[in-house]
């Protein structure tokens, strides 16, 4: 237990007849950035709901550092849960927000989140709702951010922000976390966004563990082979790879594996250009959504 | 209980956040504050008021206000339970921090309409308002005010705990599981309130039609939060309760309206002695027929003399036959009978009464008007929604021992009606026994 900040067994999540989760089980690693992956409606929300306390599972077990969340009070504090879609009450001004922030929680560096606050051009009496949907979600970074929680979720954090703030939210998440050492989460489903800032991806779809990995390891599961039809043929059997995609000028395959490994070096040897896949695609494949031909279809 | 020192530390905390957070306390003092002064000029410009109206009518609406008050404040609270629950803190902390902080601004909203009450007095003995009749003998007493406060402290605190108690029940039970839960319930709290001789019919018939609006108000802010829930959509569950919320206002508005409306009729402004005037005499638990039928009487012939004993009580039949077919005042619940007394009878009938209401008592009957002046302390102040249970005690008292030997239970109140003093007579078990009180007045 003690290397680990969350462990799950069995945790299944119904609304009514639908699953949301589905008997997951998973120990998550302490003191790591952990990026939470999946599809819109995958369980991402409803795993952290259920992580930080705010909703119950309907059946299985949550454990986070060593307590559970929904009745050990000395583990409530311990997380802090942003997410935009929490209403922070409309009519206050983020000067009160940062001052609720302060209040619930004993290690808010007020003083931190004024910097970022002032660094983001957030105008500290401007009302919450009168601020747009990417200074929302900064707001809740920011209060997030300067929590200072041994477990801090950000769920969806960079939802409606520019190019130019998502890379410093990432920048100011990075060397907070260094400065304050503590298990991060970030919830997305645009992988790429946080890749560089994430140490393990968890991956869930339609309510069940995909799998749970280190970066490097994620980056490691598969290749990406370029090649002519028959040149793949030889390399490649069906159970190689995960993905193929056959077109009159070229074809290629997203196979299992290192791009340093056997499978791509024996492919390299005949010829066909290798390349390794962004721990995005190997997500994206992984829960065999690269095949649309459902789109394809649409104007047939 | 059982509460850890960090479970104590959060509650703590969760009530800090909500005096920070919650906006509904200043909006709650403010609502009750114009409630209670739109009230307050309602019975000060109405015709015919006194001091005896308003203190009922002050007692009633506030208690109103108040309640509505703490319905909306529970109901617009529930759409943002989710706002705080983004705070930490567990389920019970949460909920320890919230019933602390309601029975907190109950406490305060109970304070305030007292505060409401003293500036009241305060102002109307200042300015003397319309003084030919009107406020020249404004009463305050300290004991029947703290009594006030108390009862209405006591009966919000126990509304808030039967609508928290069905919050509860939803919850944990599920919607229809916890209806029928709280039906039963419901039912045998009914026949345990009848049972009861402190409330009244009227205060039950209050008690009850509010909890069940709060019923269908939470029922159906249970299913606006239910469907919105799936799409995460959690401020529209918030507008939605705020809507609704203010409908529930609206309609409190409309009931002030209707009983400020009703108060204007009460009494005439002065009184004719050579009029005729016909009270129609409710009584919530007859028909309106049983009420025609043996409810009329007739103030008439108020020739005043010293032998003035001059209720004079007729069947519909009777009015009738003396020309009189209409009914044309409502006075209010639950009074059956007017008797206007002439002090040495009054004296003769009631024998043990305090000596010092009736020394202190004197007669004016200049004008042909029939003036009776009581000290300003044994002017009875009224009670709750139609019912007289604050009655001076020492009245109350003397007129129980009375009526004890006949083996009744029955009370007295005292109004004024411009100039004149009424007795109302009734029976506590709310058994119309106009006969009663006839013979009694007659036998003693």
């Amino acid at each position: 237990m003690g290397d680990y900040s969350i462990v799950v067994k069995g945790l299944t999540k119904k609304y009514g007849k639908k699953h949301a989760l589905r008997g997951i089980d998973v120990s998550l690693h302490k003191d790591e950035i952990i990026g939470l992956v999946g599809a819109n409606g995958s369980g991402k929300t409803t795993f952290f709901n259920i992580c930080s306390g705010l909703d119950s599972p309907s059946e299985g077990e949550v454990s986070v550092l060593g307590m559970n969340p929904r009745t050990d009070v000395e583990a409530s504090e311990m997380i802090v849960y942003s997410n935009m879609r929490l209403p922070v009450g409309g009519t206050n001004r983020v000067v009160d927000v940062l001052r609720y922030y302060e209040i619930m929680y004993d290690n808010f560096d007020i003083k931190f989140a004024m910097k970022l606050v002032r660094m983001f051009d957030l105008s500290e009496f401007t009302k919450v709702d009168k601020l747009s949907t990417g200074m929302r979600s900064i707001l809740h970074v920011i209060c997030g951010i300067a929590a200072r929680c041994e477990i801090t979720i950000f769920d969806e954090p960079i939802n409606g922000i520019d190019v130019s703030k998502r890379k410093m939210i990432n920048k100011i998440i990075m060397g907070d976390y260094i400065e304050h050492q503590r298990t991060i989460f970030i919830t997305t489903h645009i992988l790429s966004e946080i890749d560089n800032l994430v140490s393990e991806i968890m991956l869930i779809n339609e309510g069940g563990l995909v799998f749970y990995k280190g970066i490097d390891e994620v980056r490691e599961m598969m290749f990406r082979a370029d090649g002519d039809k028959e040149q793949l043929d030889s390399v490649f059997d069906e159970k190689d790879y995960c993905f193929r995609q056959d077109g009159e000028m070229s074809s290629f395959v997203i196979g299992y594996g290192s791009p340093n490994g056997k499978l791509a070096n024996d492919a390299r040897n005949k010829g066909i250009k290798i390349s390794s896949v962004s721990p995005e695609e190997a997500c994206y494949y992984s829960i065999n959504i690269g095949d649309n031909k459902e789109v394809e279809t649409l104007w047939d | 209980m059982g509460l850890k020192g960090s479970e104590i530390k959060n509650i703590k905390k969760h009530l800090r956040l909500h005096i920070a957070q919650n906006k509904l306390l200043k909006e709650a003092f403010v609502f009750i504050g114009i409630i209670t002064l739109f009230l307050e000029v309602c019975m000060l410009v109405a015709p015919g008021s006194n001091q005896t109206n308003i203190l009922m009518g002050n007692n009633i609406m506030v208690f109103l206000a108040i309640i509505e008050v703490i319905i909306c404040y529970n109901l617009i609270t529930l759409g943002t339970r989710t706002e705080k629950s983004m705070y930490p803190g567990t389920e019970k902390t949460r909920f320890i921090a919230r019933i602390i902080f309601d029975v907190g601004i109950i406490t305060l909203s109970v304070v305030t309409s007292g505060i409401m009450d003293i500036i009241l007095f305060v102002i109307v003995k200042i300015v003397h308002f319309n003084s030919s009749h009107l406020y020249q003998t404004i009463l305050f007493s300290w004991k029947e005010f703290v009594m006030k406060l108390i009862f209405c402290f006591g009966i919000m605190i126990l509304l808030y705990a039967v609508v928290l108690m069905f919050n509860s029940l939803i919850n944990k039970l599920g919607l229809i599981k916890g209806i029928v839960v709280y039906a039963i319930i419901l039912a045998i709290s009914t026949v345990v309130l009848d049972n009861v001789s402190v409330f009244d019919a009227g205060s039950r018939i209050f008690m009850v039609s509010t909890i069940i609006f709060g019923i269908i108000i939470i029922v159906i802010s249970y299913f606006i939060e239910t469907s919105v829930r799936k799409t995460a959509e959690i401020d529209r569950v918030n507008m939605a309760l705020r809507i609704v919320a203010g409908v529930f206002v609206g309609m409190i508005l409309i009931e002030m309206m209707k009983f400020s409306s009703s108060v204007l009729i009460i009494g005439p402004e002065t009184y004719d002695a050579n009029e005729t005037r016909v009270f129609k005499l409710k009584f919530p638990e007859m028909s309106e027929s049983e009420v025609t039928e043996n409810v009329l009487f007739k103030i008439a012939d108020i020739e005043c003399n010293d032998n003035c004993n001059i209720i004079k009580s007729m069947s519909i039949e009777e009015a009738k036959t003396e020309g009189i077919t209409d009914c044309n005042v409502d006075i209010s619940d639950d009074e059956l009978m007017v008797v206007i007394r002439n002090p040495q009878v009054e004296y003769e009938l009631y024998p043990d009464m305090a000596k010092d209401i009736i020394e202190n008592i004197t007669v004016d009957d200049q004008d042909n008007n029939l003036q009776l002046i009581m000290p300003e302390k044994m002017i009875a102040m009224n009670g709750f929604a139609g019912g007289y249970y604050n009655f001076h005690e020492e009245l109350r008292k003397v007129t129980h021992a009375i009526i004890a030997k006949r083996g009744d239970r029955c009370s007295v109140a005292i109004r004024k009606y411009a100039d004149l003093e009424f007795y109302f007579i009734y029976n506590e078990n709310s058994v119309f026994s106009k006969e009663l009180h006839l013979d009694y007045c007659r036998d003693e």
